[in-house]
């Protein structure tokens, strides 16, 4: 009976390390920023609403996958008038486009714990190649639980993905150059 | 019937705080268009003038409402029967303004395609007029009859006032008395 037991557990065990990848995100403590200029004064927003499949091989990153979706009309800066304005046609479009989604294609090891993703960011319908280093630091919690911490920062031209193509193609309000950062928490 | 020498509190109160109101807008929009190049400044001028002219909209139907409700002291007999058809016809022209500015402005921020909201002083968002979100059409005609109602505005005020002063430097009428508490 001992013996059926532990046998049991090593199983149990051994499904766990089976299923321990793809990783899960704490979306709690996860975070999509957005950055940028607009009429001279900075403005930072989150996207709140997202899902991140995080398939990660540390001993073999180029198979590793990463994939997100986040819903457009959940990006929130604090401003009334800049949230009431992101949504609209012209900006995120979010009732014909509600979706943006981020699918990597090829993930490479730069050093130890840097690595390079490649990878198409779809937004208003335009897939666009993007790639961008990547940190991955791992560490453990007061629990002796191990989690990962993704850390990665980007810019993007938002004419590009024709963001605000009609309201303000000549970059007079809003800069071009918009910062992604994205700071995920994974165990 | 009692006649009455000069409008009521409420609308002497109304007629001066609009007075002010719309000397700021007309101000700050010839300023946004054609002085200030200072982007940050321009944008909270435009939020700035966008909830000012809210509050004016409201504050034209009150003087409509007030118009109705109160006894408006006649015109003085001096009056000859052209001046009296000018005044009309100068009070029409100057409510007119008052309604056409604020909704011409409503149009325009409604029908833009930039698509920013209204927040009414960072207080509360006032709606846009629904339908028609990014129609170019309305958006240029809203913008330029806007503009040309804007110093027609101003031409009618003018006028307004030197009315005033001509009846009180040709025939000694105070007509400042009808909308003043003194005298």
């Amino acid at each position: 009976m001992k013996h059926t037991l532990l046998t049991l557990g090593v199983l149990i065990g051994a499904m766990q390390l089976a299923i321990a990848e793809p990783y899960s995100v704490d979306y709690s403590k996860s975070k999509v920023e957005f950055s940028g200029m607009h009429a001279g004064n900075a403005f930072t927003g989150i996207f709140k609403e997202w899902k991140s499949d995080i398939d990660f091989n540390f001993d073999a990153p180029e198979e590793s996958q990463l994939n997100a979706t986040f819903q457009l009309e959940s990006a929130e800066t604090g401003s009334t008038m800049y949230d009431g304005t992101l949504p609209t046609a012209d900006w995120f479009d979010v009732s014909n486009t509600p979706e943006g989604t981020f699918k990597s294609t090829s993930i490479q090891e730069v050093r130890a714990g840097q690595y390079q993703a490649d990878g198409i960011l779809t937004l208003k319908g335009k897939a666009l190649p993007v790639s961008f280093p990547f940190t991955v630091l791992t560490a453990k919690e007061s629990s002796e639980k191990k989690y990962y911490s993704v850390n990665a920062e980007f810019s993007l031209n938002r004419l590009d993905y024709g963001i605000g193509e009609k309201s303000d193609p000549s970059l007079e309000w809003v800069d071009n150059k918009i910062v992604i950062k994205l700071q995920i928490i994974a165990h | 019937m009692a006649e009455v020498q000069r409008y009521h509190a409420f609308v002497i109160i109304l007629h001066w705080l609009m007075a002010l109101c719309f000397i700021l807008m007309l101000a700050s929009g010839i300023a946004m268009e054609e002085f200030i190049t200072d982007k940050s400044l321009k944008f909270k001028m435009f939020q700035w003038h966008k909830s000012l002219g809210v509050l004016l909209l409201i504050s034209f139907a009150f003087r409509v409402l007030a118009r109705f409700m109160f006894k408006v002291p006649k015109l003085p007999k001096e009056f000859s029967q052209k001046d009296q058809r000018l005044a009309h016809f100068g009070h029409l022209a100057l409510y007119f303004f008052m309604i056409a500015l604020p909704l011409s402005g409503w149009l325009m921020v409604s029908s833009s395609v930039f698509g920013l909201p209204t927040v009414v002083f960072d207080i509360f968002t006032w709606p846009h007029v629904p339908g028609i979100a990014g129609n170019e059409g309305i958006n240029g005609f809203s913008r330029g009859g806007h503009k040309y109602m804007g110093y027609a505005f101003i031409a009618m005020i003018v006028l307004h006032i030197a009315a005033v002063v001509l009846h009180l430097k040709k025939e000694k009428i105070n007509l400042l008395k009808r909308m003043s508490f003194r005298g």
